[in-house]
């Protein structure tokens, strides 16, 4: 089954994909968030959580437009949240709702220089939302101003002391700083409250390793392969901290498997940077569903397929796209997976022969046998009616 | 040429100033641009920059300086060779005047970087030019001119990016390890134009990742004469070649011999071990990612550009500080034990500023004469659409001065402060080498601009700090005593420093070692681990100054 999976593979990854790969961005990604017109001042001053839209005068297609653009942003199709976000703003300089996804939009994107502006254009035009500005201090994190992101996520912290994803923020700007025991601190008491449990594991036993006490890393390290099994970073710690105990055979085994998540997870790196700008490219997410095979992650394989589906160019053979599908889940074992596949391909390609061909060999190995003989039938059927192989 | 004679013998320092901003004032060397490829950069060979070698090469006791230009596809493509490499010859002022006919090199392929020590064991200072090409070996002839050697025992037409002169089989004549890059050629790598290769969405040039990295070289030394390679026999060959830029010498280990740290593009960074301690027959073994300091404490490759060392956290290990991409944090690998390192950039304050920035030269000096090592990172984008929205980078950036705040709290954890270099505006800097230009105790920078200028950078602090400079002199065929160990010893405290000409980015050093020594007013002695295994024991030394020690012959004491 493995060989015939990565001969389709290979067979979809060659189809000429350089148009996609070449094909020019959209322009709304030269545009900055210093070019939006600001309110006036006060404007939004008084907005909150609870306000409503039509109370400050915002024209019911852009309150709908805004509902609307969560859909595109949800499936990743950041170009377009972009577009309407700045027609939006352009219309309603400063909109609260607008600026906070937009915020969003350009974290996702990575350009945080951008995002910072949007959020502290928002922080000052609406200072009731500061809780909605976590990725700021991501933002700032990810810029290197290590200051600003612990101030920032301190600010948050009055507002939200029990919130995990602040606390982990905190921490790891704490640990940028060089305050590796308030760091750990608030690890700490994030696990024991079972909030943010893998993070926590990994910079406890990163914090541990670093400071060259590999055997307090040890369980954490442990734990957080379970967790995380197709984690990179998890298996890295884990490697480097079994041979700084001297556990050689071990180390050379989460080696080999760091390797082989490691070149995955670049893959997909360099994969999830390019599909942010140019979403529902078919020739990436095809790769993206090969690396995750290749790995053995199902989840990856799960989220991933119906995207590549969907994307799926004129030139590629739907019936063969759709056996493919079938090959990978069943090749991973995924009985949920494999039902859904079978029902998609016998739904969307119903007079070919291959479909039916396939669909006998499946209801087959899951023994169910009422539809492997219905498929036989319609074997036949195509056969006889001069359907070729 | 006669123009820039004349604005050379005009050029000196200005006048020490009051500071009462950066550390260093620049200026440019007159007349003098460098070269690599078109404006627009369509190639990643346009991208890397010129070379620079800083050596005393007549015998003056002044810093001489080398840049090694490189060419255009034009030119490439018209059969004609690259801009020669031009010999400035110091004039211990920190002023430069160009070099008379003799000193002469002829323009190869398209020069990247330099090597230079006591290649014959003759006294005088040897030069490698790198070259995407055929590497070349000139001889320096009793300091009064270079001579090319036809046999250099060098092949192929690789893309080296720098190199290091090592004693690696204790035989007294220098090994030469040579860094290489990647298999180009403009016919089988897309051009930015061609839309192929995305960075942060923007069309920009392909590479190196997609492309072909090509192993590194090690040459064994044959009597001072050629050299012949030994990569392969001496297991001086890792499982994956990386893409190579920066190389360092260091008795990483402290067994006495000398290995070899090597900065890869995007792929993992080797640490090469000396294995010739446990046995005769020289060999060695890849041990980067053991000792932690092949990869960034998540386990990601980084873009590995320049490298500098020293004992930075004061334990008596060599300490390792790598620049990087823009996007990763340029890396500091602190010593933990023997063999054993950790990346402690951003605890150690290097993290932020680095961030937006992409580092090529790197150094570590004590370049405020406070008696720690600081660091500097000469910075600027390889992408001209650095400059584009998004990118939360530009093209020009600021050069940094780390400065070493100590070994800080309970923990003694080691500190930095960040600061501009200079007053200068931004620019596209790639390589820098840290020397003092005009001897007077303050290490200053010279550093070269992606077609642009070489800014020499003086130190005008205002450190009252003492300090001392040691040139060694060994007998045999090492005459500079490249791999010697020289340890500083006070009351209270020690330096320890080794002797090298490699490091930074496409740079050699001068074989000498500066040491700030701060309000150290008396040293109780220099002692010296020369690379032959002698040991050598100096009193009475007079700081402020440059000290030669020579090696003591069999049985002798040094002087």
């Amino acid at each position: 089954m493995k060989g015939v999976v990565v001969a389709i593979v290979c067979a979809l990854l060659s189809l000429p994909n350089r148009a996609q790969e070449r094909s020019e961005l959209p322009a709304i990604l030269g545009r900055l968030p210093t070019e939006l017109p600001r309110a006036e001042a006060g404007r939004w001053s008084d907005y909150g959580a609870a306000s409503d839209l039509a109370l400050y005068g915002v024209k019911r297609e852009i309150a709908e437009e805004l509902v609307r653009v969560r859909e595109d942003y949800l499936a990743k199709r950041y170009p377009r949240v972009l577009e309407i976000l700045f027609a939006a703003l352009e219309t309603e300089p400063d909109l609260p709702e607008a600026l906070s996804m937009l915020g969003l939009t350009y974290f996702r994107l990575r350009r945080y220089g951008d995002a910072a502006e949007v959020y502290e254009r928002l922080i000052e035009a609406t200072p009731k939302l500061l809780y909605r500005t976590l990725a700021l201090g991501h933002c700032y994190y990810s810029l290197g101003f290590y200051e600003r992101a612990r101030d920032h996520y301190l600010k948050l912290y009055a507002l939200r002391p029990e919130d995990g994803a602040v606390q982990r923020g905190l921490a790891l700007a704490r640990l940028r700083l060089g305050e590796e025991a308030d760091a750990l601190r608030i690890f700490e008491g994030l696990l024991k409250r079972g909030a943010e449990v893998s993070e926590s594991h990994y910079w406890i036993g990163r914090i541990y390793f670093d400071g060259g006490e590999s055997a307090k890393a040890f369980p954490h390290a442990e734990k957080l392969i379970t967790l995380e099994p197709f984690d990179n970073r998890a298996w890295y710690l884990w490697m480097q901290v079994l041979y700084d105990l001297g556990r050689e055979e071990d180390g050379r085994a989460a080696e080999d498997r760091w390797r082989e998540i490691d070149r995955a997870t670049q893959d997909l790196r360099k994969i999830d940077a390019s599909l942010a700008l140019q979403p529902g490219r078919f020739d990436l997410l095809s790769r993206k569903v090969e690396l995750h095979r290749e790995l053995g992650n199902l989840e990856g394989v799960r989220e991933a397929l119906p995207l590549m589906l969907a994307a799926r160019p004129e030139e590629v053979d739907e019936v063969s796209l759709r056996i493919f599908a079938l090959d990978v889940l069943a090749a991973l074992g995924d009985p949920q997976g494999m039902r859904w596949a079978s029902r998609e391909l016998e739904a969307n390609c119903p007079n070919d022969l291959r479909t039916w061909q396939r669909l006998e060999l499946h209801y087959g190995s899951v023994r169910q046998r009422i539809d492997q003989i219905r498929a036989g039938r319609r074997v036949q059927e195509l056969r006889e009616s001069g359907e070729r192989e | 040429m006669i123009p820039i004679l004349l604005a050379l013998s005009t050029f000196s320092f200005t006048r020490f100033q009051e500071q009462s901003g950066p550390l260093f004032e620049e200026k440019l060397l007159p007349g003098v641009r460098t070269t690599c490829g078109a404006r627009e950069k369509n190639y990643i060979l346009e991208v890397n920059g010129p070379g620079l070698c800083v050596a005393d090469f007549d015998g003056d006791g002044a810093p001489d300086l080398v840049l090694v230009d490189g060419s255009t596809l034009e030119r490439v493509e018209a059969g004609q060779p690259g801009l020669p490499p031009r010999l400035f010859l110091g004039r211990g002022d920190g002023g430069f005047r160009e070099a008379g006919k003799t000193w002469e090199i002829p323009g190869g392929r398209w020069g990247t970087g330099a090597a230079s020590a006591d290649f014959d064991g003759d006294g005088d200072t040897d030069l490698v030019v790198l070259e995407w090409g055929r590497d070349r070996l000139f001889e320096n002839v009793e300091a009064r001119g270079f001579r090319e050697v036809e046999e250099s025992g060098f092949d192929g037409r690789r893309w080296g990016t720098s190199g290091a002169f090592l004693d690696a089989d204790g035989d007294g004549f220098l090994e030469l390890a040579v860094v290489n890059y990647l298999a180009f050629a403009a016919e089988r790598v897309a051009s930015r134009e061609t839309g192929r290769c995305r960075w942060k969405g923007h069309p920009v040039l392909c590479g190196p990742e997609g492309l072909v990295p090509v192993h590194d070289q090690l040459y064994r030394n044959v009597e001072g004469k050629r050299f012949e390679e030994v990569s392969l026999a001496t297991g001086f060959r890792p499982e994956r070649a990386g893409f190579g830029l920066g190389v360092l010498t260091s008795d990483m280990d402290v067994d006495g011999d000398t290995d070899l740290y090597i900065t890869n593009d995007s792929t993992p960074n080797h640490l090469w071990e000396n294995c010739r301690s446990t046995g005769d027959e020289l060999s060695w073994r890849e041990i980067g990612l053991r000792a932690g300091v092949a990869l960034d404490a998540s386990g990601k490759e980084q873009a590995g550009m320049g490298i500098a060392c020293g004992d930075l956290n004061l334990d008596g290990l060599d300490d390792y500080f790598i620049s990087n991409f823009s996007g990763e944090s340029n890396a500091l690998y602190l010593s933990l034990r023997v063999g054993r390192w950790r990346d402690r950039a951003a605890p150690a304050g290097l993290a932020r500023g680095s961030l937006t920035r992409l580092g090529w030269g790197a150094m570590c000096e004590d370049f405020d004469l406070d008696g720690d090592l600081d660091l500097a990172v000469l910075n600027g984008h390889v992408y001209p659409e650095a400059d584009a929205p998004g990118t939360d980078s530009s093209f020009k950036e600021q050069d940094v001065l780390l400065q070493n705040l100590g070994l800080r709290g309970p923990k003694k954890r080691l500190g930095f402060l960040a600061q501009p270099l200079s007053d200068a505006a931004p620019g596209v800097s790639r390589a820098g080498v840290s020397v003092d230009l005009d001897r007077d105790g303050r290490p200053d920078i010279v550093a070269l601009e992606l077609d642009g200028g070489v800014r020499l950078l003086r130190n005008c602090g205002e450190g009252e700090g003492h300090w001392l400079i040691v040139r060694l002199s060994g007998q045999g065929a090492n005459t500079q005593g490249i791999g010697a160990r020289v340890r500083l010893e006070w009351d209270g405290g020690y330096q320890e420093r080794e002797m090298r000409t490699s490091g930074g980015f496409q740079s050699s050093v001068p074989a000498e070692i500066h040491f700030g020594l701060g309000p150290v007013e008396v040293l109780q002695r220099i002692r010296v681990r020369w690379p032959s295994g002698r040991r050598s024991e100096h009193t009475d030394v007079e700081l402020d100054r440059v000290l030669s020690i020579v090696e003591p012959e069999e049985g002798g004491k040094g002087r």
